[in-house]
């Protein structure tokens, strides 16, 4: 059977090949008016069987297509139209304009392809986050939940203000643990099990702008730790890395990434272990992105008291996304601290002597 | 036990309140009121739009038939309202061009004049008739 797309959208050449459908029979059923392999998205065969498509969407779908795809091959033509300005220009106003109106119109000609719309509905976690389509949808569906979300949790449980003034989140942060059968992204605001939380966890930053190398400093602090001399509390640093290089196409914080490159962590992780009736300890992790070309040069940094303000100001640091958990006195605690060579922690009563 | 006594004694009570004021129950009787709930039940779902359930091949299909539709309609728009502006501008050119060659001529054209039911310079040109095409209750102004 002929393919429906008869322009730019079945042309590789000069675009990516993560544009296109990674299985081959999806990718046909995409590019023909009917089904020719059946509805092969869907698993059970009791209701491959009994499925029908639409009456009269195979005489519809081939114009529609059609007609996207002619529009898009417009919006490539006044691609190349600024490649070629791009080219000429030297002053650098300028030159970022046209570059933002390039990736603009980079987005324009790709968002009604059904491939990417398949892909990006679909296909989140696979999907090529260099294209500026990828990102433009994963930005927009991360707006409508995710950054919402992340506001809220910030916002209810008082980690703005309590560690940083505000945030203007910018990226996705998600947060999983390795192993303890939790193998799973966090959601902001979770109780986590001390020992779910004994081993340093894994970070995925997903920039939503054109990111080639940026340095970003990750910071995990608990503005809860008990503070008796002053009958208050003070905020504890669990976490520091500094200079940590990702990109769209590497967004992750690991165990091997950290391995790979030791000098990444200035302050080593230590598990929250929150001593006994001192309630829900919030554990906030704050992801900032350095100032261009500024390397943060921090040696050993004190736990106790940190003031993560001052710190955010003295290295020019900007906050771009957050995320937080919070950790409670359980019966692992103890086990942690033993593993981590803490002593026995405190316990509190209502009587203080 | 002692509910029960209760309720046996109620039904002369009730009588005697009904000789002084007759009660009037507010809605239906309940064998109608009945029949009521029993259809608002089964009809609940029957008013809903039937709902489409697409495979996600056909999901993806059927919003790219509804944007290019919308594209479409959003292009025929832009051209629509380019077509008047271009009238317009004409119109407008034609009349400057009157006023500065011959400024009589320019004036006669503006004038008001009574008994001209339409006069084409008080249109502006749009795609449709007005809603109120004709004036039939229309009442000629006396001249002075």
């Amino acid at each position: 059977m002929s393919s429906v797309s008869k322009g730019i959208w079945s042309n590789f050449a000069r675009r990516s090949q993560s544009l296109a459908l990674r299985n081959r029979n999806l990718q046909k059923a995409l590019l023909s008016p009917t089904l020719p392999h059946g509805p092969v998205s869907l698993k059970k065969r009791s209701s491959k069987d009994k499925y029908q498509s639409p009456i009269g969407m195979d005489e519809i779908y081939p114009l529609a297509y059609q007609y996207l795809e002619s529009q898009s091959e417009k919006t490539y033509k006044k691609i190349e139209e600024i490649e070629k300005q791009l080219e000429e220009v030297a002053d650098s106003t300028t030159k970022s304009q046209l570059k933002d109106r390039k990736t603009q119109l980079e987005v324009d000609a790709e968002v009604n392809n059904p491939e990417i719309i398949y892909n990006s509905l679909f296909g989140t976690n696979s999907i090529d986050r260099t294209q500026p389509v990828y990102r433009h949808y994963l930005e927009k569906q991360w707006k409508d939940y995710g950054r919402m979300l992340i506001m809220q949790r910030l916002e209810t449980l008082a980690v703005i203000p309590d560690t940083l003034a505000t945030l203007d989140p910018q990226v996705d942060v998600r947060l999983k643990f390795p192993g303890n059968n939790i193998e799973r992204w966090i959601e902001p605001g979770d109780i986590l099990s001390s020992n779910a939380t004994c081993r340093p966890p894994s970070l995925e930053v997903i920039e939503f702008k054109e990111s080639k190398n940026d340095l970003y400093t990750v910071l995990i602090v608990d503005p809860d730790t008990p503070d008796v001399e002053n009958d208050s509390f003070s905020t504890t640093l669990h976490w520091g890395l500094k200079n940590v290089a990702l990109s769209n196409e590497d967004g992750v914080i690991d165990a091997k990434k950290l391995v790979g490159n030791p000098e990444y962590e200035f302050v080593s992780y230590l598990p929250p272990t929150p001593e006994k009736n001192t309630g829900n300890h919030r554990i906030a992790v704050w992801v900032f992105r350095q100032a261009e070309g500024k390397k943060v040069d921090e040696g050993a940094v004190e736990r106790g008291s940190f003031d993560i303000r001052k710190f955010a100001e003295e290295n020019e640091l900007t906050a771009v996304g957050a995320h937080l958990w919070r950790s409670v006195w359980d019966r692992n605690t103890e086990n942690v601290r033993k593993m981590y060579g803490l002593g026995r922690g405190r316990i509190f009563s209502r009587d203080r002597n | 036990m002692f509910s029960r006594l209760a309720r046996r004694q109620l039904p002369a009570v009730r009588q005697l309140q009904q000789a002084r004021l007759k009660r009037s129950k507010a809605g239906l009787n309940p064998d109608a009121q009945r029949v009521v709930t029993q259809l608002s039940v089964m009809s609940a779902g029957r008013k809903m739009p039937k709902m489409l359930k697409l495979c996600n091949e056909d999901y993806v299909k059927h919003k790219t038939i509804m944007k290019a539709w919308s594209v479409r309609r959003k292009e025929q728009i832009r051209e629509e309202e380019e077509v008047l502006k271009k009238q317009y501008e004409g119109m407008k050119e034609a009349s400057e061009d009157l006023k500065r060659v011959n400024e009589r001529l320019f004036e006669l054209s503006n004038r008001h004049e009574y008994g001209k039911r339409f006069p084409l310079e008080l249109r502006v040109p749009t795609e449709y008739p007005a809603r109120q095409v004709w004036y039939y209750d229309y009442v000629r102004k006396r001249e002075e």
